[in-house]
């Protein structure tokens, strides 16, 4: 009788000795990895004030050939001081990295991008855990998974490894940072695996991250790193960039015996990713669906995701409309001013079979009058749109008025925005748009999307 | 021996015209002079006009208070001798003097122009330009009809009178200035005018908006849309300057032309600025009509095709400038 009294006993004192375990463990990451957690700050020369700041952690990373005798060795003394200075329980050699090793300082893109991008007018600088400042200098950059990393001086007593294996679902994860300068945080929370729709790998983390925090760590409880913290999309949906992301940039880093500039490293990037995604749209078979008195492409990859509405139930409005809507709608930060690497497509089909032609025209000029780009960019980094518009006909026999506005990045070579319109002209009381917009991607990509969504849209 | 005396206002546009038959001529204030003048400054017997024997004309201040002049500043010596046309100031107040034998201009012509311009102003005319104002603002709601989220009819229609307003602010400003300078109004001319040239630029309009879809927006019809503007307006004015003002009619044409270009400058820079900072939205022609009001053959798709081609070019020569630009700096 008195069994399931037992075992509830039993279940309450494991349940709270396990979550003291938890917390102690969680006090004890936050104490051991302090030491390697930086604030990130973009400063700007005039003002000498913060623009921007961020999270970094430091790793360690096996030295490159001719930065072994680089400034950027370790002297231990220095460290060891700063460590009992602070009560750690680490030893000062364990923490230690060879000397033939180079400490980087790992966090995002967006967060230095302004740096990277006008060195003349910003620097980079660190403030540790005992407030103690410092310069870091970047050396590599992946924009499309906002990476960066960083050089510097720092010398902590404590730093980061990355962890080898992925978590299980559910895992409890620590993510780090200093949201809004409030100061180095500890946030749990749960991995929840990758984000599925998404084109870029995204660890989808159940916790709290506000800005600031971008390009902190997020650890298991091991404290080993599983992702860098990215992107919020608010209520505890938090997202990073996985930890392999991170290893790869930093392999590229160690083979890459050359200097290149940013600029160039960021166009190749850009350039290849676009090429690759863009090529899994064009080689996919596209699926079709039915929409209005035509056809339209459905979800062509799986990164590329629909929603529609209509208005057919409401008697109100005389101009009945079915509207789809599709979008690869991670966006590739380059600068504060210009995002890339959005895919979007519309189509939108009206009838007003209670209307004159003359008055249902009048709707359907007012729809496709307004016609804008769906990433920001600035006069100094895009050229003016041109656009070709004309009334053509399609290989089907039908006819459409035509718009394709195209406008070039500045500085990037071959890199295009365009945007494509088609509104059928060959109904008396109905008409069917079709738009595309594409950011960042090259001309024979454009032409061959133009070729293939023109294809694709067909209406009686 | 008779004198003609114009009284004039400060314009020197003549006021009363009064002739006398006799060698003395009286002025003043006082009711027993020849001309009478009501101005608190004049003096009662202010100054007197004689003629000598020889019929010349002899200007005499009287000692008045204020004294005579032959310009707003100085005064006369007691006697001044006087031409005929000659303008004169008494206690600053100016009138004309002539001699009877004083020539006058030919009589001119009825100006036939002038006379169809004030057709114009006739009520049959004013009338039917007024349909033709209603009837675009009808077109345009039956248009906009279906559409839930535009205003009623009834709301609609409110403005109409608004407009019958709007549209007679500049004629009643033309009349008020000819009524100034003491020439006939002629409000309803200027009225009528107003509606036609609003009347052409809305037909002119819907044939330009018809004439842009059929052309896929070529540049042309826009230039061509400004400059019509320019030039409805320019002929606006110079009908409303021929009617209403005084000056030689080459001055009239020129003013009327010169206003009529400013008219066209806030577009020009416009145009201009459309190209320098407006360039983030993308400029294309969106007119849109059924495929039967498309008169030619549309393009094929491998045309439109290859002119992409074309598009990346100019965008590619388009960067290039800009960039070479960049690098002067």
């Amino acid at each position: 009788m008195l069994k399931p009294l037992v075992y509830v006993s039993l279940a309450w004192l494991w349940l709270s000795l396990s979550s003291q375990v938890a917390a102690e463990s969680a006090e004890q990451l936050f104490a051991r990895y302090q030491p390697a957690l930086l604030q990130v700050r973009v400063v700007e020369n005039a003002s000498t004030a913060k623009a921007a700041i961020g999270t970094g952690f430091v790793i360690d990373i096996p030295a490159k050939p001719d930065a072994a005798q680089s400034p950027l060795t370790i002297e231990p003394t220095a460290t060891s001081d700063s460590a009992e200075r602070n009560g750690s329980r680490q030893t000062s050699a364990s923490s230690l990295a060879p000397a033939h090793s180079q400490r980087l300082v790992v966090t995002n893109y967006h967060v230095v991008s302004e740096a990277v991008l006008f060195p003349e007018k910003y620097q980079l600088q660190y403030l540790d855990y005992q407030e103690q400042k410092g310069a870091l200098q970047v050396v590599a950059v992946d924009v499309i998974n906002d990476l960066a990393l960083l050089s510097t001086d720092y010398q902590p007593s404590q730093l980061f490894r990355l962890a080898a294996q992925t978590p299980v679902q559910g895992a409890s994860l620590y993510s780090l940072g200093n949201p809004h300068d409030l100061g180095m945080m500890l946030v749990p929370g749960t991995y929840n695996g990758l984000q599925k729709s998404s084109y870029y790998p995204r660890v989808h983390f159940t916790g709290a991250i506000n800005s600031g925090m971008s390009g902190g760590p997020t650890v298991d409880a091991n404290g080993d790193v599983v992702g860098v913290n990215v992107a919020s999309a608010g209520n505890q949906l938090g997202f990073l960039v996985p930890v392999d992301s991170l290893s790869k940039l930093v392999a590229s880093y160690q083979a890459d015996t050359q200097a290149v500039a940013f600029k160039q490293h960021i166009q190749t990037q850009l350039q290849n990713n676009q090429a690759q995604m863009l090529d899994k749209i064009l080689q996919a078979q596209w699926q079709l669906k039915d929409f209005g008195n035509g056809q339209v492409p459905d979800e062509v990859v799986p990164f590329v995701r629909c929603w529609g509405e209509s208005n057919l139930e409401k008697n109100k409005d005389k101009l009945k409309e079915i509207n789809a809507f599709c979008s690869q709608s991670d966006e590739i930060y380059l600068s504060s001013r210009l995002t890339t690497g959005r895919i979007e497509m519309q189509f939108s089909w009206l009838q007003g079979a209670n209307m004159h032609p003359l008055q249902f025209y009048r709707r359907y000029q007012a729809r496709i009058q307004s016609l804008t780009a769906d990433n920001q960019a600035s006069k100094e980094d895009v050229t003016p749109f041109r656009c070709q518009n004309q009334v053509v006909t399609n290989a089907a026999g039908r006819h459409a008025k035509t718009i394709l506005c195209v406008r070039a990045y500045r500085h990037y070579d071959d890199l295009f925005d365009a945007l494509y319109l088609a509104a059928a002209v060959d109904g008396q009381q109905q008409g069917m748009i079709s738009h595309y917009t594409l950011s960042g991607v090259s001309q024979p990509m454009a032409q061959a999307f133009l070729q293939k969504f023109s294809g694709a849209v067909t209406w009686q | 021996m008779a004198i003609v005396i114009e009284v004039l206002n400060r314009q020197l546009h003549v006021v009363e015209r009064h002739k006398v038959a006799a060698a003395r001529v009286r002025l003043g204030r006082a009711y027993d002079n020849d001309v009478i003048l009501d101005n608190k400054h004049i003096d009662a017997h202010h100054a007197e006009l004689r003629c000598d024997d020889d019929g010349l004309w002899y200007l005499h201040d009287l000692q008045s208070l204020n004294g005579s002049s032959s310009s707003t500043k100085g005064e006369l010596a007691a006697e001044h001798k006087i031409a005929s046309g000659q303008v004169l100031y008494l206690a600053g107040q100016p009138i004309r003097v002539f001699a009877a034998e004083h020539a006058v201009p030919a009589a001119q012509p009825y100006n036939k122009r002038e006379q169809q311009l004030v057709q114009l102003g006739r009520w049959p005319w004013l009338v039917i330009l007024a349909l033709g104002l209603l009837l675009h603002e009808v077109i345009g709601l039956w248009l906009d009809a279906p559409d839930a989220r535009q205003p009623l009819w009834s709301q609609a229609l409110v403005s109409v009178p608004i407009m019958v307003l709007a549209l007679a602010i500049w004629p009643a400003f033309l009349a008020a200035w000819a009524r100034f300078h003491q020439h006939e109004p002629r409000f309803l001319a200027h009225y009528g005018l107003m509606m036609l040239m609003v009347n052409l630029y809305l037909v002119f309009d819907a044939l330009l908006t018809w004439l842009n879809f059929n052309l896929d927006g070529a540049r042309w019809v826009f230039y061509v849309h400004e400059i019509l503007q320019v030039a409805l307006l320019t002929g606006l004015l110079a009908a409303n300057f021929y009617l209403a003002l005084q000056m030689s009619y080459r001055r009239r044409y020129a003013l009327a032309l010169v206003l009529g270009l400013l008219s066209g400058v806030p577009s020009l820079n416009a145009l201009w600025q459309q190209d320098e900072h407006l360039h983030l939205r993308p400029q294309f022609d969106a007119s849109l009509l059924p495929l039967s009001f498309y008169l030619h053959q549309p393009s094929d798709w491998s045309h439109f095709s290859q002119q992409s081609e074309q598009l990346f070019e100019d965008v590619k020569q388009l960067r290039r400038e800009t960039v070479d630009e960049d690098d002067v700096k």
